[in-house]
């Protein structure tokens, strides 16, 4: 494998080198805002020390589940599945993991469960970005094939140049990923440390799952590398869409609890059903299973833009007036 | 809401900062414990996690278990070859096989760079119509044209209506075995990731002629499956479930019917006398040996064949002669066929043997880099295709 180099008789691979190197930046960042935040001691290496096991057994676990042809058909093998130092891994059974050990480091340190996510939300950021970077030196990551173009000639390094045979130019998703996760930290970092505004803990949180969520919707329709597919929907997606659901109905709780207007809330689930249906049909579109007139590739995926725009709007919606409420309470 | 005033306040955090100083040692050593091991666990990372996919290394290994797992049960009774015979082809042309040379097995390697001013005009090539403009167009459906030729290829074209679908044909002779060949998408076969593209690009970047839309070998659906890929073997396991379509290196085709014993003893058949470039697994077989199967013979097989569906299916007529057969589906001027009349149609028009391949959205049949059988639904990318291409000396 590209990359690898050995240390004290063992393989390191850079792939695993990036995720470290995640972890780490994501710990001592979540240390620093734990503190600021006020978390009882030790919540954050609980946190991580949970964190580890349960992000690599979770994220196993789904690439296992979508892959069960592989090892029983094809291999006949279930064994093969513990071998997951061979690689073999799902982003969002990682994240899963994650949120879980978030769950039980907050009820074994007592920390309140809303700060410990805001902070969570700010660090792994951070962590994704690096994970994502790490995919340059893997198989995944590797997007739709592009044609020669001005951008292919004067911005390369957008691209993942394939020379065998022929030249492909492919999306460098990871990159976009990777890029995009970065721009989020930047701005749940900023929002964190904005102490004028008081908000409710775990608005972070939420708004981490919600606009990466958004994010991931594009972003994962790009990628063509046959990671993760059920046909041709990848199961980040349906994570993505899962995870800005259930914020989408605890925002919406707590905005109907705040008296919010009940309108808003009906028109807002309204859309957010359009959008998603409007998602799928996107979907089937991109896929050649529609007929799509005149509209082109590039036509349907600013269409899936302007959704999923909306699919991160519309919860957000929610969060003006809860932070008004607080804000009335603490005043 | 009892408010405190501002000294208390500070006050009470600056005993918070001062307790948080104040650590008892077994405390300190227990944290640091928990550092200790979270920062080794965390290390280790390094180490355990190779990449989101299974390396292909690890697949290569996984490979080797299967072999040694596997017992060779198979009899070496070996099945019959079947004989290539010389069908009534829809032209018999023979081609003068002078200025040729032989192309290289490389799965990346493509054909000689065809001669542009041999392309014929096909009327219509790669236009979108409605169907009203098809039905007013009186010779959309029409003889075969010769639309390219040259001393090693030629390629007739010609679109079929039958049974309320347009049905687009492409005949194919070559000269040398080798210009009947495989690409995929990508830059490796042996990958637990695969890649997709567009069967008119990948079609022209191999400088393709004429070609069809393949198994999609990279399905995962569809475990299991003796492939080849020029030469290169991909995966070594037979099926009970799948017909195989095995390509020999003197461009025969061979029908191995669903069955491990049988495939295997298939695949032993054509090594002892030659060796397989390609083998495809999806099928059914629609003609073996010029018999026209049945519903009955593949009556479980799947891909809906019971509905009105698009279609694709790769035919042998004789030596070194072939078609490449697509139907358009799922609109109201073409709605598709079902496996049965596929199978009726590969042998109507005079097919020995006969393979179904990916149908479907997947079903793409490309003349000269542009989509020969234009559908209103957009090109979809698929994991790999069956080409033919020219094998002329290139100056």
């Amino acid at each position: 494998m590209e990359g690898t180099f050995n240390f004290l008789g063992l393989t390191v691979y850079p792939f695993g080198l990036f995720v470290t190197m995640g972890a780490l930046v994501m710990l001592v960042i979540m240390g620093v805002l734990g503190y600021k935040r006020r978390l009882p001691e030790g919540t954050v290496r609980i946190f991580g020390i949970l964190a580890v096991p349960l992000g690599i057994v979770f994220a196993r676990l789904l690439y296992c589940l979508m892959n069960i042809p592989l090892f029983v058909g094809t291999y006949e093998n279930p064994l093969l599945m513990l071998r997951f130092y061979d690689g073999g891994f799902s982003m969002a059974g990682l994240i899963l993991g994650l949120v879980l050990a978030a769950i039980l480091a907050s009820k074994i340190s007592k920390a309140p469960i809303g700060d410990l996510f805001d902070v969570l939300g700010v660090g792994i950021c951070a962590f994704l970005a690096l994970v994502y970077f790490g995919q340059k030196y893997t198989e995944l990551g590797v997007g739709i094939v592009v044609e020669e173009n001005w951008l292919t000639e004067n911005l390369p390094f957008l691209f993942s140049i394939q020379r065998m045979g022929i030249v492909e130019y492919r999306m460098a998703v990871y990159l976009y990923q990777a890029v995009f996760c970065a721009i989020l930290f930047v701005i749940l970092l900023s929002l964190f440390l904005n102490g004028k505004k008081a908000r409710p803990a775990g608005n972070i949180g939420h708004l981490f799952f919600i606009l990466y969520g958004a994010g991931e919707i594009l972003l994962e329709s790009l990628r063509d590398d046959g990671h993760m597919l059920i046909i041709f929907l990848r199961v980040s997606q349906l994570a993505a869409l899962i995870m800005i659901l259930v914020s989408m109905i605890i925002l919406c709780r707590r905005y109907i609890r705040e008296n919010g207007n009940k309108t808003w809330v009906v028109i807002a689930w309204i859309l957010f059903v359009a959008c998603i249906i409007g998602g799928i049909l996107l979907e089937f579109a991109l896929d050649g299973r529609l007929v799509t007139g005149n509209l082109t590739k590039l036509h349907l995926y600013g269409l899936m833009l302007v959704v999923c725009v909306l699919v991160a709007f519309l919860p957000c919606s929610f969060l003006g007036r809860i932070n008004r409420s607080v804000s009335k309470e603490q005043a | 809401m009892n408010c405190l005033s501002q000294d208390t306040l500070k006050a009470l955090i600056l005993r918070e900062k001062h307790s948080r100083k104040e650590r008892s040692p077994m405390r300190l050593n227990k944290f640091s414990l928990l550092t200790a091991v979270l920062v080794l666990m965390v290390l280790s990372l390094s180490f355990l996690i190779p990449s989101g996919s299974v390396t292909e290394d690890a697949l290569y290994a996984y490979d080797e278990l299967m072999y040694e797992d596997e017992e060779e049960n198979f009899s070496d009774e070996a099945r019959l070859t079947p004989q290539a015979v010389v069908a009534s082809a829809a032209f018999s042309d023979i081609l003068p096989v002078t200025n040729c040379r032989v192309l290289d097995l490389d799965l990346f390697t493509g054909g000689s760079t065809p001669i542009a001013e041999n392309f014929a005009e096909v009327p219509y090539l790669g236009q979108k119509l409605k169907p009203a403009e098809i039905s007013a167009l009186t010779d959309f459906y029409d003889t075969p044209i010769v639309a390219y030729r040259d001393d090693s290829i030629i390629v007739e074209l010609v679109r079929k209506r039958m049974y309320e679908s347009d049905v687009y044909v492409a005949y194919i002779r070559i000269a040398t075995p080798n210009q009947i060949r495989s690409a995929i998408a990508g830059t490796k076969l042996k990958s637990s990731t695969s890649r997709s593209n567009l069967v008119t690009k990948l079609s022209s970047a191999y400088n393709g002629i004429v070609a069809i839309n393949g198994d999609f070998y990279s399905n995962s659906e569809k475990s299991g499956g003796y492939m080849v890929r020029q030469g290169q073997l991909y995966r070594d396991k037979f099926s009970n479930n799948y017909d195989l379509l095995a390509i020999d290196d003197m461009g025969d085709f061979h029908i191995l019917s669903r069955g491990k014993e049988n495939q295997a003893n298939g695949i032993k058949a054509i090594e002892s006398s030659g060796s397989v470039v390609n083998c495809f697994f999806f099928g059914p077989a629609l003609v073996i040996d010029g018999v026209r199967q049945t519903q009955d013979t593949f009556e479980d097989y799947g891909y809906a064949q019971h509905d009105d569906n698009p279609r694709a299916a790769i035919l042998q007529f004789g030596p070194l002669t072939y078609g490449l057969v697509v139907v358009n589906g799922r609109t109201e001027q073409s709605t598709g066929v079902t496996m049965d009349e596929l199978a009726e149609i590969a042998a109507d028009l005079g097919a020995v043997q006969a393979y179904n391949l990916d149908g479907g959205n997947s079903a793409t049949l490309a003349f000269n880099g542009v989509v020969f059988n234009a559908k209103p639904q957009e090109e979809r990318d698929v994991s790999d295709i069956i080409y033919f291409c020219s094998a002329i000396k290139e100056e």
